[in-house]
């Protein structure tokens, strides 16, 4: 066994997790190695010291159960600011989905542009529907029926485009 | 009642559950943390704020460890935040700043002498501790001043038993060289 290997093995013996066949190689090497040898008392010295830190009857300071309860009621319940973070943090999505069936709504309900009538366009000018037909029926020549019906075609259309304006 | 039935009655928000379970944790949390930081104050304060941390986050346990091995997790990162946040103060109230009672005068005696010579110790093995890196400091602590087994070292540090055993290692080898001067075959020299 070369010291290396002892090195790391002595930290396992102090802790007693070495294995009893390692032990007696370790113990067989420790016996010509005063090097690992001293190795071994300081890690012993060492763990001494150590549970010299130890303090048995180390208690926290007087009253810690009744500190302890006041800060658990203090500090364990939520504060307003975190109240109303999680509610905003509900809030926005919820929002966004009512926001966006409202715009929804509004949307589908706009009324669809109305057509009007041949008709209804010449009342809101204030003029009679009839007074063009009963012109055409009352021209005696063909000639002049089918001029007349052309102008009211090319009239109702203009009438129409001005309805739309 | 067990730590079991304690934690889950705590979780459905019973407070003498909780009590229960810091009644019976407290010194050793406090053990912990004041081997950590030297000082009864801080450790008390420490001590505190990890059982408030304990009870805002118990609906978070799931009983996959033991409630103690989950605790000292616990202790242990808020330690370890401590150390950080506190790296460079060095003001603190050390136990070696309380007085001790005096002994009279006629007992002034070579027990006297002896119980001089072990606080000294005491103080220089702390000092040397502190100096240390983090992770070798706590390890030592839980091994050699908790008296805890790699295996719980290993739950609580989320280390493997191979981990443990080597970090252990290279703590005391580099503890033993600080230790030289106090150690009484010269170690540190090889």
């Amino acid at each position: 066994m070369n010291c290396r290997r002892a090195e790391k093995l002595i930290s396992r013996l102090v802790d007693g997790r070495l294995e009893a066949g390692t032990a007696a190689r370790l113990e067989e090497h420790l016996k010509v190695c005063p090097s690992c040898a001293r190795l071994l008392a300081d890690y012993r010295q060492m763990q001494s010291f150590m549970s010299d830190l130890r303090l048995p009857g180390a208690e926290p300071l007087p009253y810690f159960e009744e500190r302890l309860r006041a800060r658990l009621r203090t500090e364990s319940k939520p504060s307003l600011w975190a109240v109303v973070e999680r509610w905003y943090a509900a809030a926005v999505p919820v929002f966004l989905v009512v926001a966006m069936v409202l715009v929804g709504i509004l949307f589908l309900a706009q009324p669809a542009e109305v057509q009007l009538s041949q008709s209804e366009i010449l009342l809101f000018q204030e003029q009679s529907p009839l007074t063009e037909a009963r012109a055409i029926f009352d021209a005696q020549k063909p000639e002049d029926r089918q001029l007349q019906l052309l102008f009211a075609g090319l009239d109702s259309q203009e009438a129409v485009r001005r309805g739309k304006q | 009642m067990d730590d079991n039935q304690a934690v889950r009655l705590a979780q459905q928000g019973d407070q003498e559950a909780f009590a229960m379970l810091v009644k019976a944790y407290q010194n050793k949390v406090f053990g912990l943390a004041v081997n950590v930081v030297h000082n009864r104050e801080t450790a008390d304060d420490l001590t505190q704020e990890i059982f408030l941390k304990a009870y805002l986050s118990l609906s978070r346990f799931r009983f996959e460890s033991e409630f103690g091995t989950w605790l000292y997790q616990i202790a242990i990162n808020h330690i370890r935040d401590y150390l950080r946040k506190h790296k460079r103060e060095k003001n603190d109230l050390r136990l070696d700043d309380i007085p001790e009672p005096g002994l009279p005068e006629a007992e002034a005696s070579l027990q006297m002498a002896e119980q001089q010579e072990a606080e000294r110790r005491r103080r220089l093995l702390r000092q040397k501790l502190e100096e240390m890196p983090e992770k070798y400091r706590l390890i030592l602590t839980l091994r050699d001043i908790q008296g805890l087994s790699y295996e719980e070292i290993g739950k609580i540090l989320k280390l493997s038993p191979g981990t443990v055993d080597s970090r252990l290692h290279r703590a005391r080898r580099l503890l033993r060289k600080k230790l030289a001067p106090v150690l009484s075959q010269g170690g540190g020299q090889s």
